[in-house]
Parts: structure tokens; sequence; C-alpha cells
């Protein structure tokens, strides 16, 4: 038999494979899905939380500071609590809803996809970061900690966000049900909270000093804390950034890992 | 490029947690051609289907998809258009916007890729609801929408895995039409996987038979239909008061007559012995009755269709 | 006879007070305290500030002995004089506890502290300095007495329309994108 004449592939003559996926995703999100109604949620816990700090009557300096802490520390860990949810959903969910097969069908490379989608989710930190300037500003702007609780939040929330969005996708490429990838995800983030809830005593042991530096939630709230609050440097305790940092390039080098043998699981529809 | 593969494998096998799905398939597909895939639930044919567009990672075998060796996916991905079974759609976006996207992940310019969209649109008959959202189809729609996806890159071999699930009959039609005008006007080699028989008479070239993994049956229609379900009965029908005449006459011949049952008192029904071709005994039934006088009314061949083909080796009763 | 044992008494007598007069001290400073060896200065004795206001003030560490003073360890301590008022002295420096190296004989050593008020009220700062590593007397400086007062900053009204005004904002972009999204 002849061989078949073979005809060259569609050139790829267009933009890059990951750039279509992203801009794709982040419309998704932001035209067609759940980012504005997540957003809108997300402020109205901001604005609750400011105003009933700011109503506080007898506030000092250092409780002026504390606000400012308190409102910043919830803004970083819902607003990556905001990134986890979409991570958790983005590959299980296709599974669910039946549009996996026709992506894989493509000839973008399976790590392209999980990019997309995490670039995606990681947009929902920069949009509560930016939401989270106005309060943080009004609440901060009497006692000079406006611009440090606003690069810190950034700096801090990005890590911590790349680290959750990695996390999500790690689930949600393993895992077939996207409820179950919601849960775990959840759950995993509720434990990584629960250090920051140890009593004073326990924290300052070494074990729970340990336990803090491990977690990079518990560790990059804690040096927001005392970035904030105690008016320390940025340099002064760069150290409880070591936990995020690991945590945030250790899972992001897991999730590409994992994304690039993405396929689809026996007896499973389209 | 007559005589060319578009497909070729050889020894495919797949097994899910020791539950063997393809055994040891071996296939050859000529370009050009539509290919009906049959096959009861669980035969294997979406297995065989995701591993062909490499989906799925055969554990065993090879295979090559427009001369593409499976070596090579992202190379085959290129060449194959797939519209998977019960696929589902983003219903946050227009058809034209999904279309468009599909299209960019092949490569193409964004100007080129909505270009593509609205004509593959207007091609499978959905120019004017192009820029709905896909959540406001019907599911004809969602359908042809799927018959375009697997025609934006240009392949030259498509996969259409059980195009017509859940359409109504005149559904059923549109679908088997637009198949069959975009194999002829592209000249994509086509993969049909149906249950619907009467859709791989009405449309495929071919046609190729999985049962338990194993490929059971192929060949063209007629070719499976008669080796696999050789007629053995038949009816002829003559005058009423000349029944008995023909069923005399008959009755010293192979191949053995009785009354019919049934209203037309001229029915006589047929037996075809084992071994005697269904071509054979007509000339000698229609030979006898003529030499004898006795007019013939009417002549049909029962089974020999590609149903009972399928039911044949199937084992489905 | 008689003269001379007395000329001797008032020369005996003389000598410690001459050894134990006061080294001069900078002009306008306020008087230092004295213990054995070394003695420490502050540059002010008082300060108006606001709360969140920092500022600095220098102390000078003097070894008034005959033998290098070594192991100095030089401590800021910050005290309220108003009961209510609770004080963390972390809050107000970070760094309030300072290690310094041999100071030789009648030689002195400067120190800077930087401060911010981080309460309101009436409150005493000093410094106080141990030598040999604390096993030495441990030597405190005059006091530089501190009002802060209190500036409010934040109220509740002000922050009402950003905190109605921000979920409008994102509320009217839903739907703006739906509505759109609904046109096609």
């Amino acid at each position: 038999m002849a061989a078949v004449e073979v005809r060259p592939a569609t050139a790829a003559a267009g933009r890059r494979a990951w750039l279509v996926v992203t801009e794709q995703e982040l419309r998704d999100l932001w035209l067609a899905g759940r980012g504005l109604p997540l957003l809108f949620a997300y402020t109205v816990l901001l604005s609750v939380t400011s105003y009933l700090v700011a109503a506080n009557q007898a506030l000092n300096f250092l409780e002026q500071r504390e606000a400012v802490s308190l409102t910043l520390q919830i803004a970083v860990a819902v607003g990556v609590l905001l990134v986890l949810l979409v991570a958790a959903d983005a590959v299980s969910g296709e599974r669910e809803r039946g549009t996996l097969e026709s992506l894989l069908l493509t000839p973008v490379p399976r790590r392209v996809l999980i990019v997309g989608k995490g670039v995606a989710a990681m947009s929902l930190w920069v949009a509560a970061w930016a939401v989270s300037i106005p309060y943080i500003w009004y609440l901060g702007r009497g006692v000079g900690a406006v611009r440090v609780a606003v690069v810190s939040g950034l700096v801090v929330g990005s890590l911590l966000a790349l680290f959750l969005a990695a996390y999500g996708l790690i689930v949600s490429t393993l895992v077939r049900s996207n409820r179950l990838s919601l849960s775990v995800s959840l759950f995993a983030l509720l434990a990584l909270y629960a250090p920051t809830q140890m009593p004073t005593a326990v924290q300052t042991s070494w074990i729970g000093d340990l336990l803090v530096r491990a977690d990079p939630i518990a560790a990059g709230l804690r040096y927001l804390g005392r970035l904030i609050v105690n008016a320390h440097t940025p340099g002064q305790d760069a150290g409880w950034l070591v936990g995020p940092v690991v945590a945030a390039v250790a899972a992001a080098a897991v999730a590409l890992a994992v994304g690039g043998q993405l396929t689809l699981r026996s007896g499973e529809r389209s | 490029m007559a005589g060319a593969l578009a497909l070729e494998a050889g020894g495919l096998q797949k097994s899910y947690g020791g539950v063997l799905a393809v055994a040891s398939l071996d296939l050859e597909v000529e370009t050009g051609t539509i290919l009906g895939f049959l096959g009861p639930n669980g035969a294997g044919k979406t297995t065989v289907i995701r591993m062909l567009s490499t989906i799925l990672r055969p554990d065993a075998g090879w295979f090559t998809v427009a001369g593409v060796p499976h070596s090579r996916p992202l190379e085959i991905r290129r060449r194959v258009g797939v519209l998977p079974e019960s696929a589902g759609y983003p219903s946050g976006q227009t058809g034209e916007e999904w279309l468009t996207f599909h299209a960019e992940l092949f490569g193409l310019p964004r100007g080129a890729a909505r270009t593509t969209a609205r004509r593959l649109l207007a091609e499978v008959g959905l120019a004017e609801r192009g820029g709905s959202l896909v959540s406001g189809y019907s599911r004809g729609m969602r359908q042809r929408l799927g018959i375009a996806r697997a025609l934006v890159n240009d392949p030259q071999v498509v996969f259409l895995d059980e195009p017509t699930l859940g359409l109504d009959p005149a559904g059923q039609l549109q679908v088997l039409e637009l198949v069959t005008r975009v194999a002829h006007q592209h000249g994509v080699t086509v993969v049909l996987s149906t249950h619907v028989l009467a859709e791989v008479e009405r449309v495929c070239d071919r046609v190729l038979i999985l049962n338990r993994g194993r490929v059971v049956e192929q060949g063209t229609v007629v070719e499976v239909s008669r080796r696999a379900a050789t007629p053995r009965r038949g009816v002829v029908e003559v005058p009423a008061e000349l029944r008995d005449r023909a069923l005399e006459v008959l009755a010293a011949g192979e191949v053995s007559a009785v009354a019919g049952g049934g209203d037309h008192r001229g029915e006589v029904e047929l037996r075809i012995p084992a071994g005697m071709a269904p071509e054979t005994a007509a000339t000698m039934v229609l030979g006898r009755l003529l030499d004898a006088g006795v007019p013939v009314l009417g002549f049909t061949l029962e089974g020999g269709r590609l149903s009972d083909a399928f039911l044949a080796v199937t084992g489905d009763v | 006879m008689r003269a001379a044992l007395a000329a001797l008494l008032l020369l005996a007598s003389a000598s410690p007070a001459a050894a134990a007069a006061p080294p001069p001290r900078p002009a306008g400073a306020p008087p230092a305290a004295v213990s054995a060896a070394a003695s420490v200065a502050l540059d002010q004795t008082a300060l108006s500030v606001r709360i969140g206001q920092r500022f600095s003030f220098t102390s000078t560490v003097r070894n008034d002995g005959d033998q290098p003073m070594t192991g100095v360890v030089a401590h800021l301590n910050v005290l309220s004089l108003d009961p209510d008022v609770y004080v963390d002295p972390e809050d107000w420096s970070t760094s309030r506890t300072k290690y310094l190296d041999a100071i030789p004989a009648h030689e002195s050593a400067r120190l800077t502290w930087n401060v911010q008020a981080v309460n309101s009220g009436r409150f005493v700062l000093y410094v106080a300095v141990s030598e040999q590593q604390g096993t030495g007397a441990i030597t405190a400086s005059g006091a530089l007495r501190l009002a802060a007062t209190e500036r409010r900053t934040v109220n509740a009204g002000g922050i009402l329309p950003l905190a109605v005004a921000m979920p409008a904002v994102v509320l009217l972009a839903g739907f703006v994108a739906r509505w759109r999204r609904r046109l096609r």
C-alpha cells in the first residue's frame, strides 16, 4: 500500500497556546463565571470588617495598627481562599461538565492547560488585592501603615495564592469528582489555618514555632502582623517568608508535573 | 490517494483494572472511506476511538493515523477531528466563540480562527445561531456544533462517536446528511461509531463490528451482511388457486417449501438448505415454477440484512 | 607641729572630694547619675510629640574610672505615669538593648535611640547601663519626660461611603457583564 500523503499540520502561526488558553480561562471566569460574584462577596466581607473596626471609638495608635493588620490579614486569607475555590474546580469541573476531552484533543501540551487555569485562578487574588487597597488606605492613612500594608500584602498574598492555586490544581487533576476536589481542598486550607488559632503559649514554644514557620499560611500572616503591628522592617522578619516561598515553588512544580499527565479516566464520559 | 491507508492498527490492546476492553485489534481503513463502527454496549468502540485519537494510551500494539505513528500524539491530534460521545459544551460561550477558541488552539491566528468558525457554522447550518450562547442550543444543534468543532483543524480523519445519540428521526437524518456531505466535500476519512444499523447501511462504505473488544466482522456492508447472516428463508407469491401446484412442483427440489401462514393464500415459504447460495436457491425455485407454468407474483429473501449480521456475530437475540 | 598635722588633715579630706568631683558635662544637659565608674547622660530632658510620631535622642555613657569598662550593656526603658495606660516597650522601640565595646578609662560612648510613641499620655524614658556583664553596678540616666498627645484618625461615619461603594461597584460590573451576555 502506498504511504498516505501527510498534509502539513495546521501552521502554528497564531498566538502562543498558553496565551490563548489563559485568555479563554479569564473570560470564562470573569465574564461568564463566578469571578464577579465571588469578588462581590469578598468586598461585602471587607466592608463589614472595616466598618466594625472603624467603629471602635477608643481607637488609639496601636489599636489602629492592629485594625489595619486585622483587615489586611482577612483580605489576604479570604483572597487566597477564592483562588483555591477556583483552582479546585479547574480540572474536575471540566470532567464533570464533559468539556475536558475536547481540550485534550487539541495539540496543546497538558501543562499549558494547567498554566492557563492557574493564571485564571490567581487573577482572583489580584482583583481581591486591588479591591482591598481602598480599605487599607482608609484605615491606615493616619498611622503611616498604608504603603507597607499594601506592598507586604501583595507579596505575601501572591506567594500564598500561588501555593493554593497549585495545590487546588493538583487535587482537581487527581480527583474525578468536583465535590471531592472542593472538599479536600477546603479541608486542607482549614488545617493550614489551624496553627494561627493556637494559644500564644503554644505558638511561642519551639514546636509551636516550628509548626507556624512550616505552615505557609500561618507564617505569612505572622509576617504581616509583625510588619504592621510591631512596625518591623521587611527584612527583620524575612525568615517567616521561607515557608511560603518554599511551599509556592514546590506546589507549582508538582502541579506542572501532575498536570503533564492529565488524561481521561476509565469509564469517564467525555 | 487511492489505496492509501488513513488508519492502520495492529495488536491494539487496552485494559481497565484487569478488565480487557480491547483485545488485539487490527485495523486498516483506506483514505476517503466512511467506516461504520458497530458493536453492542461495552464492546470497546469508544476505547478504540480514544486510543486512535491519542486520548488514551494503549497497553500494547501500534497504530498510525494519516501516516503519523502513535509515538507522535501531538502530530496525530493536529490531523484528526473528534466528536466525542456525550460531549459537553461550555454554557457561557457562544458557538462562534467556542469554535474560534478551538481553532486558535490548533494554531490559527485569531482572525483566521474567527473566519473558520463562521464558515463551519454555516456549513453545519448554525450560521444564524453562532452568536447565541451554547446553553440555548437544542440537542441537535449541539451535535452539529460538535461536528463543526471536529472539522476546525481541517482534519484528515474524523471520528464521530454516536453523533445521532438522543436525536429525533429528523435530527438523525440531518446529521447523517451532514456527515455524508462533509466526508465528500472535505475528502476526509470518517469513522462513524453508532448503534443505529440503518445509519451504517445508509451512509457507510465499510463496516467493522466489535464485540467484547475484538473485531468479529469487517468489510463492505453487503459483504458483512451476506457473510455473517446468509439469507436462509424466503417467500414466493403465486396465484392462490395455484399454490398447491407450486408446492407440488417444489417438493422434489432441494429447497423445502410449505404453505405460508400469512393472509395471502398464495404465499409459499421457502427454507434454503445450508451450503446453498441464496442466488442459487432463487434461480432454482423460480425456474421450476415458471417451467411448470405457475406465475410468480413476488419473491423475497428474508435475512441477509446488516441487523441480522450484527445479531449473528454479537450473539444478541 | 599642730599646724602641719592640720594641713595634712586638710589635704587628706580635700583629695577624696576632688576625686569625687563630677566630670564636666555638656552645656544644658541634666546632671548625670553617677556610680563608681559609669555615668549616663541624656541629651534631652523633655519632649512633646503626637501619638505615632517617631523621635530619637542620644545617651552618653562615660567611663569615669581608671580602668577600661568592659561588658557594658545599655537598655532603654519606658514607663507610664498614668496607671491606666499599659506600655509594651517592644512596641516603642525594636532595638532597646545595645552591647558596647569596652570603654577606655575616662572615655565615653554615644548611643542613639530611635523610638515611636505608640500610646498617648505622660511617660518617662531612661537608659540603664550595667557593667562587667551584669556583675557590676547598674547605673541609670536621668529622665526624659515625654508627653504624647492623642490623635484620632478613623471614624465609622467616614468609612461608610467606602464600605457601600465598593460592593456596589462590583455588583454593577456583574450586572453589566450579564446584560451584555444576554444580548447575544
